[in-house]
Protein backbone atom coordinates (compact mmCIF):
# COMPACT_ATOMS: atom_id res chain seq x y z
CA UNK A 1 0.00 0.00 0.00
CA UNK A 2 1.34 3.27 -0.49
CA UNK A 3 0.23 6.98 -0.25
CA UNK A 4 -3.51 6.13 0.97
CA UNK A 5 -4.62 8.86 3.35
CA UNK A 6 -8.22 9.63 4.53
CA UNK A 7 -10.18 10.12 1.95
CA UNK A 8 -11.19 13.30 -0.05
CA UNK A 9 -15.21 14.42 0.87
CA UNK A 10 -15.77 15.93 -2.51
CA UNK A 11 -15.43 15.33 -6.30
CA UNK A 12 -13.37 16.98 -8.96
CA UNK A 13 -13.35 17.14 -12.31
CA UNK A 14 -9.28 16.34 -12.00
CA UNK A 15 -10.45 12.83 -11.92
CA UNK A 16 -11.65 12.23 -15.14
CA UNK A 17 -14.81 9.94 -16.19
CA UNK A 18 -14.06 7.06 -18.64
CA UNK A 19 -15.16 9.25 -21.37
CA UNK A 20 -12.77 11.80 -20.92
CA UNK A 21 -10.16 10.32 -20.16
CA UNK A 22 -10.59 8.18 -23.41
CA UNK A 23 -10.72 11.60 -25.41
CA UNK A 24 -7.72 12.41 -23.37
CA UNK A 25 -6.04 9.27 -24.76
CA UNK A 26 -7.04 9.79 -27.96
CA UNK A 27 -6.24 13.26 -28.05
CA UNK A 28 -2.62 12.26 -26.78
CA UNK A 29 -1.83 9.42 -29.52
CA UNK A 30 -2.79 11.46 -32.33
CA UNK A 31 0.07 13.97 -30.72
CA UNK A 32 2.45 11.43 -30.25
CA UNK A 33 1.79 8.67 -32.06
CA UNK A 34 -0.07 10.15 -34.90
CA UNK A 35 -2.89 7.39 -34.84
CA UNK A 36 -6.27 7.44 -32.66
CA UNK A 37 -6.89 6.52 -29.60
CA UNK A 38 -8.17 2.50 -30.52
CA UNK A 39 -5.63 2.02 -32.81
CA UNK A 40 -2.53 2.40 -30.57
CA UNK A 41 -4.38 0.42 -28.23
CA UNK A 42 -4.84 -2.21 -31.41
CA UNK A 43 -1.25 -2.10 -31.65
CA UNK A 44 -0.18 -2.79 -28.06
CA UNK A 45 -2.05 -5.24 -28.42
CA UNK A 46 -0.48 -6.88 -31.19
CA UNK A 47 2.82 -6.36 -29.78
CA UNK A 48 4.18 -3.42 -31.84
CA UNK A 49 6.10 -2.00 -28.72
CA UNK A 50 7.23 -4.89 -27.15
CA UNK A 51 10.89 -3.96 -28.04
CA UNK A 52 10.66 -0.43 -28.07
CA UNK A 53 14.05 0.84 -26.32
CA UNK A 54 13.89 1.74 -23.32
CA UNK A 55 15.60 4.86 -23.04
CA UNK A 56 15.07 9.26 -23.37
CA UNK A 57 14.61 8.83 -27.29
CA UNK A 58 10.98 6.90 -26.89
CA UNK A 59 9.87 8.43 -24.07
CA UNK A 60 6.66 9.62 -25.19
CA UNK A 61 5.91 6.49 -26.66
CA UNK A 62 6.56 4.65 -23.35
CA UNK A 63 4.52 7.57 -21.46
CA UNK A 64 1.84 7.05 -24.22
CA UNK A 65 2.30 3.07 -23.15
CA UNK A 66 1.83 3.91 -19.74
CA UNK A 67 -1.54 6.03 -19.85
CA UNK A 68 -2.80 3.31 -21.70
CA UNK A 69 -1.88 0.33 -19.50
CA UNK A 70 -1.30 1.84 -16.61
CA UNK A 71 1.81 -0.69 -16.50
CA UNK A 72 0.05 -3.63 -16.52
CA UNK B 1 -19.54 1.99 -15.44
CA UNK B 2 -20.86 3.60 -12.39
CA UNK B 3 -18.30 3.93 -9.50
CA UNK B 4 -18.72 4.26 -6.10
CA UNK B 5 -18.21 7.29 -3.75
CA UNK B 6 -15.62 5.65 -1.44
CA UNK B 7 -14.06 4.62 -4.76
CA UNK B 8 -13.61 8.07 -6.27
CA UNK B 9 -12.63 9.45 -3.50
CA UNK B 10 -9.43 7.17 -2.77
CA UNK B 11 -8.78 8.54 -6.29
CA UNK B 12 -8.83 11.28 -4.96
CA UNK B 13 -7.62 11.49 -2.01
CA UNK B 14 -4.43 9.96 -3.79
CA UNK B 15 -4.08 12.32 -6.33
CA UNK B 16 -4.23 15.11 -3.82
CA UNK B 17 -0.83 13.76 -1.87
CA UNK B 18 0.77 13.94 -5.57
CA UNK B 19 -0.55 17.42 -6.25
CA UNK B 20 0.47 19.02 -3.13
CA UNK B 21 3.95 17.45 -4.22
CA UNK B 22 4.10 19.31 -7.67
CA UNK B 23 2.54 22.12 -6.49
CA UNK B 24 6.29 22.98 -4.93
CA UNK B 25 6.97 23.49 -8.49
CA UNK B 26 3.83 24.24 -10.72
CA UNK B 27 0.54 25.40 -10.39
CA UNK B 28 -0.60 23.06 -13.14
CA UNK B 29 -3.89 20.52 -11.86
CA UNK B 30 -2.75 16.44 -12.11
CA UNK B 31 -4.98 14.94 -13.71
CA UNK B 32 -6.01 10.96 -13.26
CA UNK B 33 -7.22 9.25 -16.33
CA UNK B 34 -8.31 5.99 -16.32
CA UNK B 35 -6.96 3.30 -18.88
CA UNK B 36 -8.94 1.89 -21.48
CA UNK B 37 -9.53 -2.21 -20.66
CA UNK B 38 -9.43 -1.76 -16.59
CA UNK B 39 -10.69 1.37 -14.89
CA UNK B 40 -8.96 0.13 -11.89
CA UNK B 41 -5.62 0.78 -13.20
CA UNK B 42 -5.27 4.92 -13.45
CA UNK B 43 -2.68 7.28 -14.08
CA UNK B 44 -1.80 10.58 -12.98
CA UNK B 45 -0.77 13.03 -15.22
CA UNK B 46 -0.87 16.79 -16.44
CA UNK B 47 -3.09 18.24 -18.92
CA UNK B 48 -2.31 17.41 -22.49
CA UNK B 49 -1.17 20.70 -23.72
CA UNK B 50 2.05 20.82 -24.84
CA UNK B 51 2.06 16.45 -24.41
CA UNK B 52 2.32 16.60 -20.65
CA UNK B 53 4.97 18.72 -20.55
CA UNK B 54 4.78 22.10 -17.84
CA UNK B 55 7.27 24.58 -17.81
CA UNK B 56 9.01 25.14 -13.95
CA UNK B 57 10.47 28.54 -13.71
CA UNK B 58 13.78 29.87 -11.97
CA UNK B 59 13.77 32.49 -9.16
CA UNK B 60 12.62 35.72 -11.64
CA UNK B 61 9.96 33.59 -13.56
CA UNK B 62 12.09 33.05 -16.38
CA UNK B 63 10.92 29.60 -18.09
CA UNK B 64 13.84 26.90 -17.41
CA UNK B 65 13.02 23.41 -17.85
CA UNK B 66 9.82 21.47 -18.20
CA UNK B 67 9.28 18.27 -16.66
CA UNK B 68 6.27 15.50 -16.80
CA UNK B 69 4.80 13.51 -14.39
CA UNK B 70 3.15 10.01 -15.20
CA UNK B 71 2.09 7.82 -12.40
CA UNK B 72 0.32 4.62 -12.90
CA UNK B 73 -1.69 3.13 -9.87
CA UNK B 74 -3.89 0.27 -8.85
CA UNK B 75 -7.11 0.61 -6.52
CA UNK B 76 -7.81 -2.61 -5.13
CA UNK B 77 -10.96 -3.97 -4.05
CA UNK B 78 -10.62 -3.64 -0.67
CA UNK B 79 -9.91 0.40 -2.15
CA UNK B 80 -6.27 0.68 -1.23
CA UNK B 81 -4.00 1.78 -3.91
CA UNK B 82 -1.15 0.14 -5.01
CA UNK B 83 1.45 2.04 -7.45
CA UNK B 84 1.77 0.12 -10.70
CA UNK B 85 4.61 2.26 -12.72
CA UNK B 86 5.67 5.91 -12.76
CA UNK B 87 7.63 7.78 -15.39
CA UNK B 88 8.97 11.55 -14.20
CA UNK B 89 10.84 13.45 -16.85
CA UNK B 90 13.13 16.53 -16.88
CA UNK B 91 13.50 18.09 -20.31
CA UNK B 92 15.26 21.30 -21.49
CA UNK B 93 12.60 24.30 -22.44
CA UNK B 94 12.58 22.76 -26.34
CA UNK B 95 11.47 19.44 -25.02
CA UNK B 96 14.28 17.18 -25.31
CA UNK B 97 14.91 14.19 -23.03
CA UNK B 98 17.22 15.06 -19.90
CA UNK B 99 16.55 12.32 -17.66
CA UNK B 100 14.28 9.92 -17.11
CA UNK B 101 13.20 8.26 -13.98
CA UNK B 102 11.93 4.96 -14.62
CA UNK B 103 9.83 2.09 -13.32
CA UNK B 104 7.59 0.02 -15.26
CA UNK B 105 7.59 -3.36 -14.19
CA UNK B 106 4.80 -5.19 -16.14
CA UNK B 107 3.54 -4.89 -19.68
CA UNK B 108 4.95 -4.24 -23.34
CA UNK B 109 9.08 -3.64 -22.54
CA UNK B 110 9.03 -4.60 -18.90
CA UNK B 111 11.69 -4.03 -16.26
CA UNK B 112 11.56 -5.17 -12.69
CA UNK B 113 14.48 -2.64 -11.70
CA UNK B 114 13.43 1.04 -10.94
CA UNK B 115 16.22 3.03 -13.38
CA UNK B 116 17.39 6.59 -14.33
CA UNK B 117 18.30 7.58 -17.96
CA UNK B 118 20.14 9.96 -18.65
CA UNK B 119 21.13 12.49 -21.87
CA UNK B 120 24.92 12.05 -21.72
CA UNK B 121 27.65 10.30 -22.58
CA UNK B 122 30.98 8.49 -21.12
CA UNK B 123 32.78 7.64 -23.89
CA UNK B 124 31.33 5.83 -26.21
CA UNK B 125 28.37 4.94 -23.68
CA UNK B 126 25.23 6.88 -24.22
CA UNK B 127 23.71 7.19 -21.07
CA UNK B 128 20.17 7.80 -22.40
CA UNK B 129 20.06 3.86 -23.17
CA UNK B 130 21.37 2.64 -19.63
CA UNK B 131 19.11 1.73 -17.13
CA UNK B 132 21.11 2.96 -14.37
CA UNK B 133 19.47 1.46 -10.92
CA UNK B 134 17.95 4.18 -8.39
CA UNK B 135 15.71 1.96 -5.78
CA UNK B 136 12.02 3.73 -5.97
CA UNK B 137 12.21 7.20 -6.48
CA UNK B 138 9.65 8.98 -4.73
CA UNK B 139 7.91 11.73 -6.24
CA UNK B 140 9.08 14.35 -3.28
CA UNK B 141 12.81 13.29 -4.45
CA UNK B 142 11.76 14.09 -7.84
CA UNK B 143 10.43 18.00 -7.03
CA UNK B 144 13.34 18.11 -4.15
CA UNK B 145 15.95 17.63 -7.11
CA UNK B 146 14.28 20.21 -9.09
CA UNK B 147 14.76 23.00 -6.80
CA UNK B 148 18.24 22.01 -5.33
CA UNK B 149 20.18 20.96 -8.11
CA UNK B 150 17.96 22.98 -11.39
CA UNK B 151 17.41 25.70 -9.51
CA UNK B 152 13.90 26.10 -9.96
CA UNK B 153 12.20 28.03 -7.77
CA UNK B 154 9.61 26.62 -4.97
CA UNK B 155 6.39 27.86 -5.03
CA UNK B 156 5.49 27.09 -1.27
CA UNK B 157 7.56 29.10 1.19
CA UNK B 158 7.21 25.62 3.15
CA UNK B 159 8.26 23.29 0.37
CA UNK B 160 11.22 21.61 2.87
CA UNK B 161 8.54 20.57 4.98
CA UNK B 162 5.93 19.79 2.61
CA UNK B 163 8.40 17.52 0.69
CA UNK B 164 9.81 15.95 3.63
CA UNK B 165 6.59 15.16 5.48
CA UNK B 166 5.50 13.51 1.97
CA UNK B 167 8.14 11.72 1.78
CA UNK B 168 8.30 10.14 5.03
CA UNK B 169 4.46 8.60 4.63
CA UNK B 170 5.46 7.38 1.55
CA UNK B 171 8.49 5.78 3.04
CA UNK B 172 6.13 4.50 5.82
CA UNK B 173 3.41 3.06 3.78
CA UNK B 174 5.57 1.45 0.64
CA UNK B 175 5.94 -1.90 0.06
CA UNK B 176 9.16 -2.40 -1.53
CA UNK B 177 12.02 0.17 -1.96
Amino acid sequence: MVRAKTAATHETSAVLSPEESWRFLDAQARAIAGVGAEEFLRRIDRGDYDDLPDDLDHAATRRLILLFTGGR
Amino acid sequence: MAVSRSRRNAVEAFRLTLQQTVACVTPETLLVVQTPRNPDVLTATFPFQARGLVVLRGDQGEPRLRCSVDHSFLLDPAVVVHSTGYAYHLYDLGGTELLGYHWHPQGAGARPEAHLHVRATIGDAKLSRLHLPTGRVALEAFVRLMITEFGIAPLQADWRRLLDTAERAFVAARTWA
